[in-house]
């Protein structure tokens, strides 16, 4: 029951910050995507089932509100966030907290790249690309932009969740 | 002074393009470009996403044009297509002596979206072309813009300048390219953009697929303000 109150609250935020930043440009920066690090967020803090359910249902509610339903790209922001949820049991024996965070930022990262790669290599059926096309011209874009917004978001989210946690626990 | 678009173009013959804006009293400057014809250098580093050596000669025909005693030198402007998206800005703020750009089926977002586009309409021949419209805008949308990007160049131009797009252009994502456009132009830009619904690609060939975009760019041109 927590974990399905986690999904919808995560999903919820996933899909709000997509649409609040969907036309969101900056003079030299035209892709404004803080929304990377819902899932992988979620799927660290929670573990991989909310993760898999935030990428999946968040990226396809704000899809649906813009572009439509793309099964391929839901189920890549899923799967991100599934990868991003073997964390609690990767990093359950690691005692320094700045480690743990160091840790779970860079299996952010890898899970970034993970998810962005199920939407680009699913293209080769769903969009008729060829492998190296979906690789040139998706996979690596896609990840270039989740990873600047994702990775930087992840680690100062993460420390201020630390934080958190390390403020409760002294009260 | 027309810019040419991607490949080994030679300077253009007497023709369509050219005769049209003759007729409208205006001059008609081409080149051999870069490494092709009688033209020194290495072609085509366009092809290559290089498109600084591309603008400098632009900018030196821009000059070469502004010395000739029949030219007004306050009245030289860039005409191009395609790949002449991607110079023809870089072009007009580097040198201060552009009257105005007028270009047609040219690219006003990155190098990387133009490819993803082509590719997923099976433009490029190697796939694609299974995807509705709205798929390929989501896919552009979330790859982003990679490579060669002509955006913050199109937002430091400051003279008038008009896009002329066909609507069902495989090779260049027009919407997008005219939503770059349009952006600009809310901001204060003097910029103008037509699109020709049904058109491919190849506005000003001489086999256009519009006949009215070649009278619509002359006719624009020819409006620009003489002394």
């Amino acid at each position: 029951m927590r974990k399905l109150l986690y999904i919808a609250a995560g999903s919820a935020a996933y899909a709000a910050v997509n649409l609040l930043t969907e036309h969101l440009s900056f003079p030299g920066l035209e892709v404004v995507r803080p929304g990377t690090a819902v899932p992988i967020l979620c799927g660290l803090l929670f573990g991989p089932i909310v993760g898999l359910g935030v990428g999946f249902l968040g990226g396809t509610g704000s899809d649906l509100l813009t572009y439509g339903f793309y099964w391929n790209w839901s189920l890549g922001n899923g799967l991100g966030g599934m990868v991003a949820g073997l964390g609690p049991f990767l990093f359950s024996r690691i005692r320094r907290q700045w480690l743990t965070i160091l840790a779970a930022t860079a299996l952010g990262a890898v899970a970034i790249v993970i998810g962005a790669g199920v939407a680009a290599m699913t293209d080769v059926f769903v969009a008729n690309l060829t492998p190296d096309t979906a690789i040139s011209a998706e996979w690596i874009p896609l990840a270039t932009w989740n990873l600047f917004w994702g990775v930087p978001s992840v680690f100062v989210m993460l420390a201020i969740w630390a934080g958190v946690r390390r403020g409760a626990a002294l009260r | 002074m027309w810019i040419s678009g991607d490949g080994p173009q030679k300077r253009l013959t007497f023709g369509p393009l050219v005769s049209a804006f003759l007729d409208a009293g205006v001059a008609f400057l081409s080149y051999d470009k870069r490494g092709v014809g009688e033209s020194d250098g290495v072609c085509c580093p366009g092809d290559y996403g290089h498109f600084n050596l591309l603008a400098a000669d632009a900018v030196g025909a821009v000059n070469t044009l502004r010395a000739m005693p029949e030219i007004d030198p306050r009245h030289v402007g860039l005409l191009g297509a395609s790949q002449a998206g991607w110079i023809v800005p870089l072009a007009a703020i580097r040198s201060r002596s552009v009257a105005f750009t007028a270009l047609a089926d040219a690219p006003a977002v990155s190098q990387g979206e133009e490819l993803l586009y082509s590719l997923l309409t099976g433009e490029e021949g190697s796939g694609g072309g299974v995807l509705s419209r709205h798929a390929i805008s989501y896919r552009l949308k979330r790859a982003g813009p990679s490579g060669y990007d002509p955006r913050p160049a199109l937002a430091q131009m400051s003279v008038p300048g008009i896009w002329a797009y066909g609507g069902a252009d495989k090779s260049i994502p027009a919407d997008e390219c005219v939503s770059v456009v349009r952006g600009l132009k809310a901001q204060g830009k003097d910029f103008t953009v037509v699109v020709f619904p049904g058109a491919g690609h190849g506005l000003l060939n001489d086999q256009p697929t519009d006949p009215k975009a070649l009278p619509t760019l002359v006719q624009w041109v020819a409006a620009r303000p003489h002394s």
